[in-house]
């Protein structure tokens, strides 16, 4: 890695290795779909009213190449018109949770003392829930929706980001640059900004990688109990909850919307796995 | 250094905070994010006396703060609210269907750990070789799956396609079922020694419970390989070697022993990934846990039973990470320091 390209040398270092290569595409075509789908939502091909009795459930096909659903409108371009809204609320929710737990944690454990301490308890506490079911309860008192499934996910998100830009910036506050820049007279913030933030921002995102297949998990979960988007809207989760009562006659009703879940899931894994490897040497050996 | 009765009141203590904390969250979303409780209790066509009873028994006309330590109090003495459904107290419906969510979870957690354990002593056993990155594969996929997802396959590979396994259910309903006792219908059909119920019972725990392990046993698979990894490079085991003990014998007597100490105290930390994972699973399953309760819940509105699902969980996981936090200062005495 030369020092003029650092940038390129991220990406080159991701491409080398096998797995973080599929990551990056998977990803890249999840956002590419999801944009270009979310700007003209009729490349789809997918209309939930284009409702065809003779087509109902029928097998994968050059047509229909996931089959149909019990309406005879198609599996896979249902998938793709779904595409936008998983695609922009996992974006929300981790790009929320990356900036404010990012920052909440860098400035807790920069300032220390009474906000650490605050801090601390509060992400305690959170962390107590399990995910998925305080998304759940959240979700449910806001009322069923996409935007309100979202708003949970971001509730329950945020704290370990918050626990992991504190911890690094614990361990970055001791070092000999940042006495150096405060007995040059700087101030906290120019400190957090200069310092603190771009070297705790490598290990944040190797992260946010790997917690955007969570992202995803969680908002399909609550998809199929009937939380998130509602008809004619299409979400991936309420896919495979409506699939489900077919899976005897039509299995790849509910398994096709399934396996593009777990795959983008395991995309991003891979993806976060790979740049924590390209971003910080010494965990190569792990 | 502390001694252990000494650790574990400190431990307590430290938990007690965090369960005021939960509690306040899960007061919020009951009493903030929505406003006006006594409606969705009783429902939005109720005669107002009805009301006006609830919120004076409830203290609904008093300042939040107030409410919330009637919250606490109410939480504390078992007055969890009412469910509009069945009108029944939320805590009774939790303890009806809990038993079967804890069964599921505990017969999910045997499994992970047979499965789990030794899966993770060969990959580092192979470290970096080619059955290393299998197993890795393998329990990633697991656990990036969507929790549906490996429910749905298995159900319709043995139950729909192979014929093998029941779908749906806790028990055949040609079958009658033995009287509660503990709630887990497995346990009681064998305390009643109905055999028949006992092997019927376990058929239809089967599939629910491969499909909570395929989604956590990568937990137990990822630090029992790291603790192996660990342990086959101390001084001990190349002295085990190096006096001539094979290398299965030497991995096996001395390695395995110390690397089960970290995935026995995942096993706290693995319970609220096992719950909200029993949550979908016990709906593609028809299994009545408190995660089929939940959803019902949802489509029918009824957010008292909820939050109430929510705490309850939530407890869960603060008393299992305080009994895992014990069990690591039993084991490992240095943690007492």
């Amino acid at each position: 890695m030369t020092e003029a390209e650092p940038r390129f040398g991220l990406l080159r270092s991701v491409l080398r290795d096998k797995t973080g290569a599929f990551g990056l595409i998977v990803v890249v075509g999840f956002f590419a779909t999801g944009i270009v789908v979310g700007l003209f939502p009729q490349i789809s091909g997918y209309s939930a009213f284009a409702i065809s009795a003779a087509k109902e459930l029928r097998p994968p096909s050059v047509a229909f190449p996931f089959g149909t659903d019990n309406f005879g409108r198609g599996i896979l371009q249902a998938v793709v018109a779904a595409t936008p809204i998983d695609a922009l609320v996992t974006f929300s929710v981790v790009g929320f949770s990356l900036l404010f737990g990012g920052l909440f944690g860098a400035l807790a454990g920069y300032v220390g003392g009474r906000v650490d301490e605050l801090l601390m308890r509060t992400t305690d506490v959170f962390l107590s829930f399990p995910a998925l079911i305080l998304a759940v309860g959240i979700s449910d008192a806001l009322g069923p929706g996409a935007i309100n499934a979202m708003a949970a996910l971001m509730v329950v998100s945020w704290p370990t980001y918050a626990r992991l830009a504190r911890g690094d910036t614990l361990a970055i506050r001791e070092q000999a640059y940042i006495k150096a820049a405060k007995l040059n007279g700087k101030g906290g913030g120019y400190v957090i900004r200069r310092h603190v933030v771009p070297n705790v921002l490598p290990s944040l995102i190797a992260y946010a990688s790997v917690n955007t297949g969570f992202v995803i998990i969680t908002f399909s979960v609550l998809g199929y109990l009937g939380l998130g988007a509602q008809p004619p809207a299409v979400e991936w989760g309420n896919l495979v909850f409506l699939g489900q009562s077919y899976i005897r006659t039509a299995p790849w009703f509910p398994l096709i919307p399934g396996v593009v879940i777990l795959l983008v899931a395991i995309a991003f894994s891979l993806l976060g796995d790979s740049l924590r490897d390209a971003l910080d040497p010494t965990l190569r050996t792990r | 250094m502390s001694s252990l009765p000494v650790f574990v009141v400190r431990r307590l203590i430290l938990s007690i905070p965090v369960v005021i904390g939960v509690a306040f969250i899960t007061f919020l979303v009951a009493h903030v994010i929505v406003p006006d409780p006594v409606r969705a209790w009783v429902g939005l066509y109720t005669n107002p006396q009805i009301i006006a009873s609830y919120t004076a028994r409830y203290h609904l006309n008093d300042p939040l703060w107030l409410q919330f330590l009637y919250y606490i109090a109410g939480i504390a003495t078992g007055n969890w609210g009412i469910s509009p459904t069945t009108s029944r107290p939320v805590l009774s419906e939790i303890e009806t269907y809990f038993p079967a969510t804890i069964e599921l979870v505990l017969a999910s957690v045997v499994l992970s750990f047979i499965i789990g354990v030794p899966l993770g002593a060969i990959a580092a056993v192979r470290n970096k070789k080619k059955t290393d990155l299998g197993i890795r594969a393998l329990y990633l996929t697991g656990v990036s799956s969507p929790p549906f997802l490996a429910a749905l396959i298995l159900q319709f590979l043995f139950a729909y396609f192979l014929k093998i396994l029941p779908p749906i259910g806790e028990i055949s309903p040609t079958i009658s079922p033995p009287k509660t006792i503990t709630g887990m219908m497995v346990i009681d059909s064998l305390l009643a020694g109905n055999l028949r119920a006992f092997f019927d019972t376990l058929d239809h725990l089967l599939l629910p419970t491969i499909a909570l392990t395929i989604l956590v046993f990568g937990l137990f698979t990822r630090l029992s390989r790291s603790s192996m990894l660990e342990v086959l490079g101390k001084d001990y085991i190349r002295t085990a070697r190096a006096k001539g003990l094979g290398n299965s014998y030497s991995i096996v007597r001395h390695g395995l022993r110390t690397a089960l100490i970290p995935p026995v105290t995942i096993l706290a930390v693995a319970v609220g990934q096992l719950l909200g994972g029993a949550l979908v699973i016990e709906n593609v399953f028809g299994w009545p846990g408190i995660g089929l309760y939940t959803v019902e819940a949802i489509q029918s509105s009824n957010f008292p039973d909820i939050v109430g699902v929510t705490l309850v969980f939530a407890l869960g996981v603060v008393l299992s990470n305080l009994v895992a936090d014990v069990a690591y200062a039993v084991l490992d005495p240095r943690i007492r320091l």
